[in-house]
């Protein structure tokens, strides 16, 4: 059951905070963007982490004291992180810091402000292919980990499975920052790519909850406040995608990956979401494009996660129907 | 000289019961004759029960010394079973046991104390990645030998365990935080 008070800790206060972050770091455009998503995505963590502990206090320990020791906790998790999901929002920290410093080493090698905008830094191949390497083994390090106590990593899997775990959906996360930092143009369409990114990140959310996983679906909702925060940066700067393409990646790419090893989401759902956020990444619309150029390159990444959130929904609710006593399905009762 | 014989083989054969039985034996647990419920309120309004269906474990006993006992049990939350598909794959997810990631529950104990009732078997719980120190009381049932010959020794268990303790606090307070557990079980001694 999603309570008000769920909303207010995964939705309204990270976009709070997210903005004020983004607003604080104005001065460097596209830091601005990537601090703020990054600020909501660590804060819906810690807040909606808070509110599970807040719930299972006794009504006379729920005072300011009380809160205090929940948010410690919760604090406590977020850097002493446990399953899987909890390491996310360390992982997205990372890929911060890896962009930071693609920032600094472009900054060194002496392009100027030009370069501050995107914060890879200066686009040459050798550059770029180094970037792209780096990054790739992040993520296959991240996805051992995020599978490291997991049945994929025993002898149940032979090597070259084990070896395809890892590598396929660090492929796949990579491939999404990637092509986000590909974009080669400067005039993004903030509000059709916008929108696209919300509806894209709303049917990855639907996706997830209907493939057994409540909790996944949850996190993901936590990053609907991205485009918000990028909307606030439209007037800043023009480019929109490339700030942020590494924390999608890790904020709603990832938990898509978790859901298919951990939850019941299959393989055919993964591609489409995978598809959608690639596409998102790669067409993002731009500016100086016709108005019908620009409606298709928001609507087409749309298209394959909307089609696989439809489906995955209305046969969650024809299943719920077929049962007999859906008083015994946890869906219907919560 | 017959008479002699059967002194002799008798005697033999009581030293060697004796020898079977005296001192700490080691016994492997016995999953068809192990079960594992558990409990937990829906909503305030009922308890539904589940339990899981494959453990595995062995164990070290002595009756005139439990002091010295040890156990070691692991569950397969795989096998968590409900009566209800729907609500078992829904248990098996990440929201709750998320057993793909965390596929065993294990207990160690560290250290066991005895009255005369019954034992408390203090040790490391771990359940959904993580690892606390619990106590929890075991009944000593009784031993003996089974139908086909094998020595058995049985013991049960009945406690309450927080699962918000062990990070896995989805869906509270709607389904509730105590879990209470009753566990019985049963070893059948190494040869």
């Amino acid at each position: 059951m999603i309570t008000p008070l769920d909303i207010v800790a995964i939705f309204i206060t990270p976009l709070l905070l997210g903005l004020a972050a983004a607003w604080c770091f104005r001065s460097v455009a596209s830091l601005g963007a990537a601090v703020g998503t990054w600020v909501a995505l660590v804060s819906c963590y810690l807040f909606r982490w808070t509110l599970a502990d807040w719930t299972i206090l006794e009504t006379d320990a729920k005072s300011a004291g009380g809160l205090v020791v929940c948010l410690k906790s919760a604090f406590g998790q977020l850097v002493s992180p446990s399953t899987a999901l909890e390491w996310l929002p360390l992982a997205a920290t990372g890929v911060l810091i890896f962009d930071v410093i693609g920032l600094f080493v472009a900054r060194r090698r002496g392009d100027g402000n030009q370069q501050e905008r995107e914060l890879l830094g200066r686009r040459s191949t050798v550059f770029l292919v180094a970037s792209l390497a780096a990054f790739s083994a992040l993520c296959v390090g991240l996805m051992a980990r995020l599978l490291w106590t997991s049945i994929y990593l025993t002898d149940s899997y032979s090597t070259w499975q084990q070896t395809a775990y890892l590598i396929v959906p660090a492929i796949a996360l990579a491939s999404i920052w990637w092509f986000g930092k590909l974009r080669r143009d400067n005039s993004d369409d903030s509000t059709l790519g916008l929108i696209a990114l919300a509806v894209v990140t709303l049917s990855i959310c639907v996706l997830l909850g209907t493939s057994g996983t409540i909790q996944y679906a949850l996190f993901t909702g936590g990053a609907m406040t991205f485009p918000f925060i990028l909307l606030l940066h439209r007037r800043s700067q023009s480019e929109l995608a490339r700030p942020v393409a590494g924390i999608v990646a890790v904020a709603i790419g990832t938990p898509v990956a978790l859901g298919y090893f951990f939850a019941e989401l299959t393989w055919v759902n993964g591609l489409a979401a995978y598809a959608s956020l690639v596409m998102l990444m790669l067409m993002w619309p731009t500016r100086d494009a016709s108005p019908t150029r620009r409606w298709v390159r928001a609507l087409l990444p749309m298209l394959p996660v909307v089609v696989a959130a439809a489906n995955s929904a209305v046969g969650m609710m024809n299943e719920i129907e077929m049962v007999p006593e859906a008083g015994s399905n946890p869906y219907i009762n919560l | 000289m017959l008479l002699k014989n059967s002194v002799v083989s008798l005697c033999i054969a009581v030293c060697g019961l004796l020898a079977q039985n005296a001192g700490a034996a080691n016994y492997t647990v016995d999953g068809s004759h192990t079960s594992v419920i558990f409990g937990v309120s829906h909503l305030g309004y009922s308890f539904t029960y589940g339990r899981f269906n494959k453990v595995e474990g062995s164990f070290v006993f002595d009756k005139n010394d439990p002091n010295a006992s040890t156990f070691e049990v692991t569950f397969h939350t795989t096998s968590v079973d409900t009566n209800d598909e729907k609500r078992d794959e829904h248990l098996k997810s990440p929201d709750f046991f998320d057993v793909r990631q965390f596929p065993k529950i294990t207990f160690k104990t560290t250290q066991v104390s005895s009255t005369a009732n019954e034992m408390q078997l203090t040790g490391n719980l771990t359940m959904h990645g993580v690892t606390k120190q619990v106590t929890i009381p075991l009944k000593y049932l009784g031993e003996g030998k089974g139908p086909y010959g094998n020595y058995r020794c049985g013991f049960s268990s009945r406690f309450t365990l927080k699962r918000s303790d062990f990070e896995m606090k989805g869906m509270i307070p709607h389904i509730g935080d105590n879990i209470s557990i009753l566990f019985s079980f049963e070893g059948i001694q190494n040869k």
